[in-house]
C-alpha cells in the first residue's frame, strides 16, 4: 500500500525519511564496493522490469485487482542491498511518474515495502532453505507485514484507529500477498529450470 | 500512451525553466512540508488556494491537465480505503488528512510538469546522492518504457489465447509471462554491458 | 590497418560461431562482412572490439588486441550495435552521447561541445534534451551513430545498420555512412547497401570465411551468391 503525502504525522515522516536516506547511503556504498561492473546494467534492467510488471493488474474478486511489489524477487536474484537500492529507485520513480505514494512519505513507503521486502524477505528466504518455495512464502509474509506496518503508521498518525485498521489491512493483504507469493514462486521455479545462470549469480 | 512524465525541454514552461532547478526542488519540498503538516485554517486556506491554482493551470495547459487528472486518480484508492476505515470507527483524524493528501498531490502534479527528469537527476547529484543510485534511476527510467511495451504485447497475446483458465492458473501464467520478459531483459543487460564497455566504461581503470 | 588471423570463437555452451577466419581491412575503405543469419557476423564484430575472449590474433594499427591498452584502442573505434535500444542506455540523448567522452575524462564543457558536434554530424542538432524512449527507430539509429562518432574514431563498426529501417530512413542512414571518410566495417545481408557503399567484402558462411574480394567480383557470380544464401 503506497501512502500518499499528508496522511502521516510529520515527526514520523521525518524519522522515516532520515532512516531511508541512511539506508540508501549504506546500500549504495555496499553495492558500489562489492558488485562486479557487469551486474550494474543487470540491476537496471531487472529494476525496470519489476517497475513495468507492477503495472500489470491481477484480478482478485469483483472489480478489485492487485499488483506486484517484486522486492523479494529482486532480493533473491541480486541480493538484499541491491534489491533494496532498486526498490528505492522504483518507488521514487513511481511516486513521480504515477503519484503512487508521496514524496515526503517516500521514506515510510521505502521502509514498509523496500526494507521489509528486500532485507526481511531475503532473510526469510534464506531461513526457509533458499528455494523458490521459501521465496514465495517470504513474499506472502512480507506483503502482510508491510500492510501491518502501514496500518500502524496510519494509526500512530491518528488517521485511523488501530482496532479497525490493523485487521482490515492484514486481511486485504492476505490476498495480494498470496498473488505475490504465487508469482514469486512460479517465476523463480521457471528461472531455476530455464536459466540457472540468472538465479545463481552474485548477490550483494 | 501519454500517461508518463513529459519533460522535453521544448514544452517546459519557460518561466520555470529560468529558475535554478535546485531552488525549484527546494521550494517544492518546503511547500510540501508546510502543507503536509498543516491543519485548521491554514489547511483550509491552502486547499482553496491550491484548487484555484489547479483550475487556473488546468485551463492554461493541456500537459498539466493530464498530470492533475493522474494525481487525483492516484489518491482515489488510498483515499477510499482510508474513508472506509474511518467510517468503521469514531476516534479518527477527521477530513484533514484527506485535504492534506489532495493538496500534496496538486503540488506534486505541479512539480512534475515543471521539472525535467534530467534536471532532477542533476539536483540529486548536487545533493551528493550516491552516484550508483542516480545511475540506477536512469536505467530504470530508460528501460521501463521498453519493458512495459513488451509486457503489454505478451499480455495481449495471453489474453487472446486463454479463455478458460482458473484465476490461480491465470496468476501463474502471468508469472511465466514476466519470466519470459525477464529472460530477455537478462540478455539485454549483457548487450548493454558490451555497449558500455565499447564506449570506454571500465570501473577498474577509473 | 586491421589484420585478423585464425580467429575462432565458441559461445559458452554453444556451437562454434567462428572457425579460423583470416582477413585484412585497409585504411579508409568500406569493408562489408556479409553472410546469412547465424553465419557469425556479429560475433566477428564483437571480437574486433575486444568484447569476446576469442582464439587467434587480431592486430589493429599494429597493436595486438588483448588485455593491455585495449581501452585506448577502443577509444579510436566506434561501434554501432544492431539494436539502438541496447546502444542508447541513458534517459536523454545528451547524456547518452556524452557517455563516451565522460568515460575518457573530458570535462563537462568539452563533452558538451563534442556532443553538439556529433549530433550535427548525424543531422540531429538540438536533440540533447530529448528522451531516448520517445524517439522513432530511425532517430534512435542516428543517435546511436552519434554516440560512436563523438570520440572521432578512426574505425567505425556497424552491425546490420539498415535492418528494420523504413526506406526513407534507410536512405538517410546510408548517406550518412557513405559520407564518412574513416575506415568502416559493416555486417549486413542488405546486398544493395553492399553494392552502393562497400569497397571490399568478406563472405562468412557457417562461421568460416567463404571469400574475401572486391564488390564487383562478388556480384559477378550469381551461383555463388545463391550458394551463400545472399540472393
Ligand atoms: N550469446 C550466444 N550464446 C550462444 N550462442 C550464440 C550467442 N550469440 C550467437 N550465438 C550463435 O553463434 C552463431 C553466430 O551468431 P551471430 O554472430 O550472431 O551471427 P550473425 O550475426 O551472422 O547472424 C549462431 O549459430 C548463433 O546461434
Ligand atoms: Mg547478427
Amino acid at each position: 500500500m503506497h501512502i500518499p503525502d499528508g496522511f502521516l504525522d510529520p515527526k514520523l515522516v521525518a524519522l522515516s525519511d532520515v532512516a531511508a536516506i541512511g539506508l540508501i547511503g549504506l546500500a549504495a556504498r555496499k553495492v558500489e564496493r562489492k558488485l562486479s561492473p557487469e551486474r550494474i546494467p543487470l540491476m537496471g534492467m531487472l529494476g525496470a522490469l519489476v517497475f513495468a510488471a507492477q503495472l500489470l493488474t491481477f484480478p482478485v474478486v469483483g472489480g478489485t485487482s492487485a499488483h506486484l511489489v517484486g522486492a523479494v524477487l529482486l532480493a533473491v536474484l541480486l541480493g538484499p542491498f541491491s534489491g533494496f537500492l532498486l526498490m528505492a529507485a522504483v518507488l521514487l520513480l513511481e511516486a513521480l511518474l504515477f503519484q503512487h505514494g508521496g514524496i515526503l512519505a517516500f521514506g515510510a513507503n521505502l521502509l514498509n515495502m523496500g526494507f521489509i521486502g528486500a532485507f526481511g524477505g531475503y532473510f526469510l528466504y534464506r531461513a526457509g532453505g533458499s528455494t523458490p518455495l521459501s521465496a514465495g512464502l517470504s513474499a506472502l509474509l512480507t506483503v502482510v507485514i508491510s500492510a501491518v506496518l502501514c496500518a500502524l503508521e496510519l494509526s500512530i498518525s491518528g488517521v485511523v484507529s488501530i482496532k479497525t485498521a490493523l485487521p482490515a489491512m492484514a486481511l486485504a493483504h492476505l490476498i495480494t500477498g498470496a498473488i505475490e507469493g504465487i508469482v514469486t514462486f512460479s517465476l523463480l521455479s521457471f528461472l531455476v529450470r530455464e536459466a540457472p545462470e540468472i538465479t545463481g549469480g552474485e548477490r550483494i | 500512451m501519454s500517461h508518463y512524465w513529459t519533460s522535453d525541454l521544448a514544452d517546459r514552461p519557460s518561466f520555470f525553466g529560468r529558475i535554478d532547478p535546485r531552488l525549484r526542488f527546494f521550494l517544492f519540498l518546503s511547500a510540501l512540508g508546510v502543507i503536509s503538516a498543516a491543519g485548521g485554517r491554514l489547511l483550509f486556506g491552502a486547499t482553496l488556494f491550491l484548487i484555484g491554482v489547479m483550475l487556473f493551470s488546468v485551463a492554461a495547459s493541456a500537459k498539466f491537465r493530464r498530470s492533475v487528472l493522474r494525481a487525483l486518480l492516484a489518491l482515489l484508492p488510498f483515499g477510499a480505503f482510508v474513508v472506509f476505515l474511518m467510517s468503521l470507527s469514531r476516534e479518527t483524524g477527521g477530513p484533514s488528512p484527506l485535504l492534506r493528501g489532495l493538496c500534496s498531490l496538486i503540488l506534486i502534479a505541479l512539480f512534475v510538469t515543471m521539472m525535467g527528469f534530467d534536471e532532477l537527476r542533476e539536483v540529486l547529484r548536487s545533493l551528493r546522492v550516491p552516484s550508483i543510485f542516480i545511475t540506477l534511476l536512469g536505467f530504470v527510467y530508460r528501460y521501463f518504457f521498453l519493458f512495459r511495451e513488451e509486457l503489454e504485447k505478451m499480455d495481449m497475446a495471453l489474453k487472446n489465447r486463454s479463455f478458460s483458465s482458473s484465476r490461480l492458473e491465470g496468476w501463474r501464467l502471468r508469472a511465466l509471462l514476466i519470466g519470459q520478459v525477464l529472460l530477455r531483459s537478462y540478455r539485454r543487460s549483457e548487450e548493454v554491458y558490451r555497449a558500455m564497455t565499447a564506449r570506454g566504461y571500465d570501473r577498474k581503470e577509473r | 590497418m586491421i589484420e585478423v588471423r585464425g580467429l575462432s570463437y565458441r559461445y559458452p555452451g554453444g556451437e562454434r560461431a567462428l572457425e579460423g577466419v583470416s582477413f585484412a581491412v585497409r585504411k579508409g575503405e568500406a569493408f562489408a562482412v556479409v553472410g546469412p543469419n547465424g553465419s557469425g557476423k556479429t560475433t566477428l564484430l564483437l571480437s574486433l572490439m575486444g568484447l569476446l575472449k576469442f582464439r587467434g590474433e587480431i592486430r589493429i594499427f599494429g597493436h595486438q588486441l588483448n588485455g593491455k591498452g585495449l581501452r585506448e584502442l577502443r577509444r579510436s573505434i566506434g561501434f554501432v550495435f544492431q539494436d539502438p535500444d541496447t546502444q542508447l542506455f541513458m534517459p536523454t540523448v545528451g547524456e547518452d552521447v556524452a557517455f563516451g567522452p565522460q568515460q575518457f575524462g573530458y570535462s563537462g564543457d568539452e563533452a558538451k561541445r563534442m556532443v553538439k558536434e556529433a549530433l550535427r554530424a548525424v543531422r540531429m542538432e538540438g536533440y540533447e534534451g530529448r528522451f531516448t524512449h520517445r524517439l522513432s527507430y530511425g532517430e534512435k539509429k542516428k543517435i546511436a551513430l552519434a554516440t560512436a562518432l563523438v570520440l572521432s574514431p578512426e574505425i567505425l563498426i556497424f552491425d546490420e545498420p539498415t535492418s528494420n529501417l523504413d526506406p526513407a530512413s534507410r536512405r538517410e542512414f546510408l548517406d550518412l555512412i557513405g559520407g564518412l571518410n574513416c575506415t568502416r566495417i559493416f555486417a549486413t545481408h542488405d546486398m544493395d547497401m553492399v553494392r552502393r557503399i562497400a569497397d571490399r567484402v568478406l563472405v562468412l558462411f557457417e562461421g568460416r570465411k567463404a571469400a574475401e574480394c572486391d564488390v564487383e567480383s562478388l556480384f559477378k557470380s550469381p551461383e555463388n551468391l545463391r550458394k551463400w544464401r545472399l540472393a
